[in-house]
């Protein structure tokens, strides 16, 4: 069984090993097949497998220019966590919605296919809840594992049952995964977490103040909560992430902005312009005072560095 | 114009270990990678994907270099090297981290000896 499987992920790592292009170089395609097929040789199947899904992820990235040296690459590393947390937030304030809906006070009208409805939609949205939870703790192989269950599961889950998601917050899901599971892993995991759990704290509050103003768990407070304080708390988190990269600032929020953003739009659904605009403009906002911020704090740190009079 | 600040960020630890696992020799990716693990006590190890996703990077960096390619009983090998820049990096980050640490030794041993003072 076991000599079954090593075979699998050998041949499986010939597969991966297609995705690269030939512009990688045969020489140095050809060390990290070596090296890599000795891996999954001399490793268990799962972490042969594992072995294999990292060369594939390389693989991809190297085809479609993702790589952490590229801008896209290095773009895509700052909206990763932040992504993910957006989504994560948003699966668990759902969560909660479903569990409200079944143990609230109008729990005994739910028919059995509303019940199962409530049900695949907890099932659907707690793989992304899950996923925040591991990149707000540092388990970025966890985070990643969760991210490809929400890419496959979540949209797989919506399409075959009846859920209380709508496309739009399918796809909101499955995309800001897709993020994280595309961005380049040597620069996904920086330190620097505060902004991730900043998005995460800002947008939970947002939710629950309004919640408790309005005195009813009702959609509209939820999604009213979570479109204004999204792009708010990542404009702010962005200029602060990417307040040290310098030159390539400015190309890193052009890059990462839309990915993070285009969610929110199509979660608006509404044909009006200043609703689609709005969560354009908050980010804006957010982004600006921000960086205005940290450029401040920079250059009193400046003035007050003796080393530099 | 420069935008935001220009203070370096530390380095991520992959990195670090990368660049000192090259310190004292070129190595090939396939030593690397068992180097990395071993200087880590195990802790860290780089699937081939990241292991080369990362000296691709340091590469386009300009902080180590191929120095030759070469075939050893069939595989083909390519023997990386630090640059001036990947020392420099490598020795910016090793101050930062030995003053990190002086302070920490300097605090905790305040705290023991209060701890000390405390049980006498």
């Amino acid at each position: 069984m076991t000599a079954d499987r090593t075979t699998l992920n050998t041949r499986l790592l010939r597969r991966a090993l297609t995705l690269y292009p030939a512009s990688y170089g045969t020489h140095g395609l050809a060390e990290l097949a070596d090296h890599a097929e000795r891996r999954v040789r001399a490793a268990r199947p799962m972490a042969g497998l594992r072995e294999v899904a990292d060369v594939a992820g390389h693989g991809a990235r190297v085809r479609l220019g993702l790589v952490s040296h590229r801008p896209m690459g290095r773009a895509l590393a700052t909206a990763a966590p932040l992504a993910a947390v957006l989504a994560g937030t948003y699966a668990a304030w759902h969560l909660w919605y479903t569990v409200q809906l079944v143990l609230g006070p109008g729990a005994e009208e739910l028919g059995p296919s509303d019940a199962r409805a409530v049900a695949v939609t907890a099932l659907a949205v707690t793989p992304a809840a899950l996923m925040a939870v591991a990149v707000l703790a540092g388990r970025w192989t966890a985070a990643r594992a969760l991210a490809l269950v929400t890419v496959v599961a979540t949209p797989l889950l919506a399409t075959l049952h009846s859920t209380e998601l709508r496309d739009s917050q399918t796809v909101l899901l499955a995309f800001n995964a897709l993020v994280l599971l595309v961005a380049p892993p040597d620069r996904t995991s920086h330190p620097r977490s505060v902004a991730p759990w900043a998005v995460a704290v800002s947008i939970t509050v947002a939710e629950v103040t309004l919640t408790l103003a309005d005195g009813y768990f009702g959609e509209r407070a939820a999604h009213t909560g979570f479109d204004f304080a999204a792009p708010v708390a990542v404009g702010v988190a962005i200029a602060c992430t990417a307040r040290t990269v310098g030159r390539a600032a400015l190309a890193t929020v052009v890059l990462a902005g839309p990915p993070l953003l285009w969610p929110v739009l199509v979660d608006v659904q509404a044909d009006a312009l200043p609703f689609v605009l709005r969560p354009v403009v908050l980010f804006a906002a957010g982004y600006a005072i921000a960086f205005a911020a940290v450029r401040l704090s920079d250059r009193s740190a400046h003035r007050a560095d003796p080393q530099h009079p | 114009m420069v935008i935001g600040m220009t203070k370096k960020r530390s380095m991520q630890e992959p990195t670090f270990l990368l660049l000192t696992a090259l310190a004292d020799q070129p190595r090939h990716g396939y030593a690397l990678g068992d180097e990395v693990a071993a200087i880590s006590d195990g802790r860290v190890r780089l699937g081939a994907g990241t292991l080369y996703g990362t000296l691709d990077r340091l590469l386009a960096e300009g902080l180590i270099q191929v120095e030759r390619e070469e075939t050893v009983d069939g595989r083909p090998r390519r023997v990386f090297a630090l640059t001036p820049a990947g020392t420099q990096a490598l020795t910016d980050e090793s101050e930062r981290l030995r003053a990190a640490l002086r302070e920490a030794d300097r605090r905790l041993a305040t705290t023991r000896n209060r701890l000390a003072g405390g049980t006498a």
